[in-house]
């Protein structure tokens, strides 16, 4: 159909949709949209005239003036984000934050790396069953030495530089723990005492403490004991603990090493070396061109120290072994000096990305 | 221990290297710390004779010698020392030899002009050649060593001349084994283990029993055993050259040749053997025995004991001859002119020797040895052995005398189980026969009458005596690289200790509380001082105290983490640190409080503390909150422990001291400290400014309940309120009498401004913002004023005028 109204429709439309264009503001777009779209606007207008025509004209033409309110009604909505968010931005642009200063400084908190360490190695070995145990630092001098069949008097007393403390409450010789081995000592005589049954598998994590301060030693330092007790663990199931532990502990590529060695409180007696973590073997200064770094102290429980916890060892065997978290800790983190982990200082203790 | 690898190679044809040797001792339990290359670092050093020695015109302590060093040629040499004479044979470094050098860093010769003159060279001493650790002046070698016509090998390379390269292994003897303390004892191990053959040095027999020596033993527990020959018609040369380079190999000093016998064969096999002179004693009253109380002993040292009632002297009718086991005695040793000698070779308890060294601090190698066990059996090999080396070197008349010994002693044995020996070490490829031939290498012994064999321990071994100890000296034998691997089995364990396992957990919950406020943890060791604690600790409280401390300023250990906290704050502030928030977790010490374990010899309680020490610096940053730092301080800890039950504990109010606080501004916690420190006790710890500081008993701490649930979804109205109040009134109490009225519809109360004018007026404006909120309908406006009117008139009501007021 073509007529004066749809060519006078065309104009019409066209000069709206050039006025929305041009607009440059929100209120200046909103002014136009109350000529066009308000009650008494342009479209209205037309609307209006449609008494006056034929019912066919009536038609087309209400039907061309509702979709041209559409459009512009569309239009114009579009047109609107536009220049708000344009209009925002200018403001926001003059904004005088300076966002290039630094945040405001927050001394991250954190845990001591001795303590993350010694959880890590404590979680590993949760996840090969052993329950984590604890014990007494001032320990008595019979669950420390005398029950692990340490000898009175005897040589391999000296292993372990002792100190002593003065016992106010009774005439017993009191220690402060050389290591964690007397917790072993504590759960195989509560075992036996509530007649709990076997297996015992159990670690013991926790400060120790020796006569001695340098480099690598600390008068106070951290061990994790393990144990495992019931009928047929072995030599063979205490390596695999050992692995399972070093490898997760160290990286999967880590190799162990089981030297002979001795403690009064195993037989057979086993040192662990593994792979060197830093020339993965093939020889360095850290590992003394030996490709090997000793790791832990491991065997089979000795059978003087079930009878001195009230076990038979005819019908019961397990193994132990023994690791020394600061040195673990000094591998893992590369720090070269032990005191450093107990100077405290701030800024060590919190660390930096490497 | 040291052991020379040539020495070694005398008892066993070992074809490898001094590494491959190395690596089979580390297999075998003997690891090393290094192997030492003696006179691998000396090139051109060659024997040198001093011809003149004048000193030198500008330098009183300076020689100047000419030592020839071959045909003609004589060099101009300054010296330093003054132990060498003209006539002396001497080991000369030329113009561009190489040396160790005292610090073993390796030096090459150089002409060099000392003072004026000079010097083509040095004569050098045995720690410059990297030979001996000690030596008094230069290395003047005696023409004995050199061997015949000296004159003739001037010139000649020192190194080849004498012999001087060997490897010493450094080895690291485990303390059961006193049976390897030696050559042979090494040597047996590589033997068992590569099955190679063992050969013996020579030995000469003595004739016993023989009525010229009776010994007589006190007691049987203390010696196990004791042979004593009589040597007459001892005539000696000097050691040769060969024995003093074995004893420099142990590090041990050549100290006359009798001596050095005495230490050879200790070397060698093992077995200390002690020579007497027999002139100065009486051979047939030797009586090893306790000493008694009063006696007193000179040691070949010099030093003179007051003997102990346990120590065990070998003695004669005269008195205590010598100190068993540990020295000799000065009147009785052996001399230049000693002529007959009384040869002791004897086993004693390990225990007595271990306190006898110990409590006179005397330690040497034979009490080195004894401690750690050796055996009772074959002491005639010793004492023969000796008898060897003294026919070698110049000889004697007779040899003859008495042993006696524990007929009761056996070898320890055990009974073969296979069965048990598969489960403890793992499946064993080797038949039951394999394995006995192995252990026979050991010197092992079977005995095989009944259905089950008896396993007999080798002769030498002290500490083994069960299935165990047989099962490791397979595994050894084997190879530990080659017992049964398993896979990972886990297990359920049935028992576990409950002690400290619920205070472990909540302590790591609050740690990391505290770190997410930016607290960094420290650990410190136990150790403290009366005098770090004084301030914050209750004097009452008794310490536990060390024995032997290690650092004499830090005899105790802590009653309470803060002193050493505080302490490390100020020395963290000394270092320019920043953000010092420091917390601790750990045990601390007492006597008299609950101990966290069920069985435990003294009282340990755990606790947790922190310090917060704010520097200048660190209030100069950007945007830094203007609230006062004790209520970030106090709101820090009221998060952290908000989730958390108290318990109060006397034992714990009494033990710090509260006077150590601010006296108004403390935070009030159950089970804990808080608050800010006292300027009196800041400068105690040389802290500047402000600090704060919290210590917790974690047993006191409960972990609440925790629930989750929705909120209202009907809406809250907020309103203020704003009192005028009196200062002797505490805004806490304010707080308390709006709670005192139990209004179902307030949700909750903040404080929300606190003005004061100046510091001097009665009162302050106090604010707060009340919440009222319905869970179950929308509360109107007209009824929330009606509760808020009603609420503040009972607070007023409260406080009557002038305390209180609306503002």
């Amino acid at each position: 159909m073509e007529s004066s109204g749809s060519s006078h429709f065309q104009e019409l439309r066209s000069e709206l949709i050039r006025r929305i264009q041009n607009c440059q503001s929100t209120k200046d777009l909103q002014d136009i949209r109350i000529e066009a779209l308000g009650k008494k606007g342009i479209i209205s207008g037309v609307l209006a005239g449609l008494k006056d025509l034929s019912p066919d004209e009536k038609r087309d033409t209400g039907r061309l003036a509702n979709e041209l309110k559409v459009e512009i009604d569309g239009l114009i909505e579009e047109t609107l984000k536009k220049l708000r968010l344009k209009e925002i931005n200018e403001t926001l642009n003059k904004d005088p934050l300076d966002a290039s200063a630094p945040g405001v400084f927050f001394g991250r908190g954190a845990k001591h790396p001795i303590r993350l360490v010694l959880s890590e190695a404590v979680q590993i070995l949760e996840r090969a069953g052993l329950e984590a145990c604890y014990g007494p630092e001032v320990e008595w001098e019979d669950f420390c030495f005398d029950r692990l069949n340490f000898k009175k008097a005897h040589a391999a007393r000296d292993m372990q530089a002792t100190f002593f403390a003065k016992n106010t409450r009774d005439s017993q010789s009191l220690v402060l723990r050389t290591h964690t081995s007397p917790v072993q000592v504590r759960v195989l005589m509560d075992a036996k005492k509530r007649n709990l049954g076997l297996p015992i598998r159990i670690q013991a994590p926790g400060r120790v403490y020796r006569v001695d301060d340098d480099a690598t030693h600390s008068p106070m330092f951290h061990q994790i004991e393990g144990l495992a007790v019931d009928q047929h663990s072995s030599m063979g199931d205490l390596r695999a603990v050992i692995d399972f532990f070093c490898r997760k502990f160290f990286g999967e590529s880590t190799k162990l090493r089981f030297r002979p060695s001795y403690f009064p409180f195993t037989e057979p007696s086993a040192e662990v070396d593994i792979s060197c973590v830093f020339c993965k073997g093939r020889g360095c200064k850290v590992c003394k061109q030996s490709g090997w770094l000793e790791i832990a102290g491991a065997g089979m429980v000795h059978p003087e120290v079930f009878r001195a916890c009230d076990w038979n060892p005819d019908e019961v065997q397990g193994w132990a072994f023994g690791v020394g978290v600061e040195r673990m800790a000094m591998l893992k983190l590369g720090v070269p000096d032990l005191r450093l982990f107990y100077d405290n200082q701030v800024s060590f203790l919190r660390g930096r990305p490497a | 221990m040291k052991l020379s690898f040539r020495a070694l190679k005398k008892f066993i044809d070992f074809a490898g290297s001094a590494e491959e040797c190395a690596d089979v001792l580390a297999g075998l339990g003997f690891p090393n710390d290094g192997i030492h290359r003696r006179a691998e670092n000396i090139r051109g050093v060659v024997l040198g004779r001093i011809v003149e020695k004048k000193s030198h015109p500008e330098a009183d302590r300076l020689s100047l010698l000419q030592v020839r060093v071959g045909g003609e040629q004589i060099l101009p040499i300054v010296c330093g020392a003054s132990n060498m004479k003209v006539g002396d044979y001497v080991a000369l470094a030329g113009v561009d030899a190489e040396i160790p050098g005292a610090d073993g860093q390796g030096m090459k010769l150089r002409r060099a002009k000392i003072r004026g003159e000079i010097s083509e060279g040095m004569c050098c001493s045995e720690i410059e050649l990297g030979l001996s650790q000690e030596s008094e002046g230069i290395w003047i070698l005696s023409p004995d060593d050199i061997g015949p016509h000296p004159d003739e090998k001037l010139g000649q390379d020192i190194v080849e001349l004498l012999d001087l390269r060997d490897e010493i292994f450094e080895i690291d003897v485990t303390p059961n084994r006193g049976d390897a303390l030696s050559v042979r004892g090494i040597a047996r191990e590589i033997a068992a283990k590569l099955k190679l053959k063992m050969r013996m040095p020579m030995t000469v027999r003595w004739k016993q029993p023989h009525s010229s020596v009776k010994p007589s033993i006190e007691s049987f527990k203390d010696v196990y055993g004791f042979s004593a020959c009589l040597v007459t018609d001892v005539k000696m040369l000097d050691s040769p050259w060969p024995w003093k380079q074995f004893l420099a190999s142990c590090s041990q000093r050549s100290l006359g040749t009798l001596i050095d016998i005495s230490n050879i064969v200790m070397f060698e096999l093992g077995h200390p053997v002690h020579f007497f002179d027999a002139d100065r004693v009486d051979p047939l009253s030797i009586h090893i025995r306790r000493a008694r109380l009063g006696e007193r002993l000179t040691l070949l040292n010099g030093r003179t004991l007051e003997l102990h009632p346990e120590d065990l002297v070998v003695a004669d009718h005269s008195g205590p001859l010598s100190l068993a086991g540990v020295m000799g005695g000065k009147a009785s040793s052996v001399s230049q002119g000693t002529t007959r000698v009384l040869i002791e070779v004897a086993a004693f308890n390990p225990s007595l020797i271990r306190e006898t060294a110990r409590r006179h601090d005397l330690h040497s190698e034979s009490s080195y040895r004894f401690e750690r066990g050796l055996t009772a059996f074959r002491l005639d090999e010793s004492l023969e052995r000796a008898l060897a080396l003294l026919q070698e070197r110049g000889g004697f008349e007779l040899a003859q005398g008495t042993k006696i010994f524990d007929r009761d002693l056996e070898r320890p044995s055990c009974l073969w189980d296979r069965k048990k020996v598969d489960s403890k070490l793992g499946r064993i490829l080797w038949s039951d026969a394999e394995i006995f031939d192995q252990l026979r290498l050991l010197e092992y012994e079977l005995v095989t009458r009944s259905n089950v064999p008896q396993i007999i321990f080798p002769w030498y071994r002290t500490d083994a005596q069960q299935l165990e100890d047989v099962m490791e000296d397979i595994a050894r034998l084997m190879g530990y690289e080659n017992l049964e691997r398993k896979n990972l089995e886990t297990r359920e364990s049935v028992a576990v200790l409950d002690d400290l396992r619920a205070i472990q957990k909540l302590g790591n919950e609050l740690l990391n509380d505290f770190n997410s406020f930016g607290f960094v943890e420290c650990i410190h060791p136990s150790f403290s001082s009366l005098d770090l604690e004084k301030f914050l600790i209750n004097t009452q409280a008794p310490s536990l105290e060390l024995i032997n401390p290690i650092h004499a300023e830090k005899p105790v250990l802590r009653r309470a983490i803060l002193p050493q906290l505080m302490e490390r704050a100020g020395w963290n502030a000394d270092r320019g640190e920043e953000e010092i928030k420091l917390v601790e977790m750990g045990p601390v010490f007492s006597w008299n409080s609950k101990s966290v374990y069920q069985n435990s010899p003294s009282a340990e309680a755990w606790h947790l503390a922190c310090v917060w020490y704010p520097r200048a610096q660190d209030a100069k940053r950007l945007w830094r909150s203007s609230v006062d730092p004790f209520f970030e301080f106090k709101g820090w800890l009221e998060s952290i422990f908000a989730g958390w039950s108290q318990t109060a504990a006397d034992s714990f109010s009494d033990l710090l001291n509260k006077e150590s606080l601010n006296p108004k501004r403390r935070i009030q916690f159950s089970a804990g400290f808080a608050g800010e420190l006292h300027p009196l006790t800041m400068d105690f710890f040389g802290l500047k400014g402000r600090c704060f500081v919290a210590e917790f008993d974690l047993a006191l701490l409960t972990k609440k309940s925790w629930r989750y649930e929705l909120g209202s979804s009907f809406p809250a109205i907020d309103l203020d309120v704003s009192f005028s109040v009196d200062r002797s009134i505490a805004v806490e109490a304010l707080f308390e009498s709006f709670k005192a009225q139990n209004e179902k519809h307030l949700k909750w109360i903040r404080l929300y401004d606190i003005y004061e004018k100046d510091r001097d007026s009665n009162s302050r404006a106090v604010t707060f913002m009340l919440r009222y909120q319905s869970d179950d309908a929308t509360l109107e406006m007209t009824k929330v004023r009606e509760i808020h009117e009603a609420l503040i008139s009972a607070v007023l009501k409260r406080f009557p005028a002038p305390q209180l007021a609306l503002r």
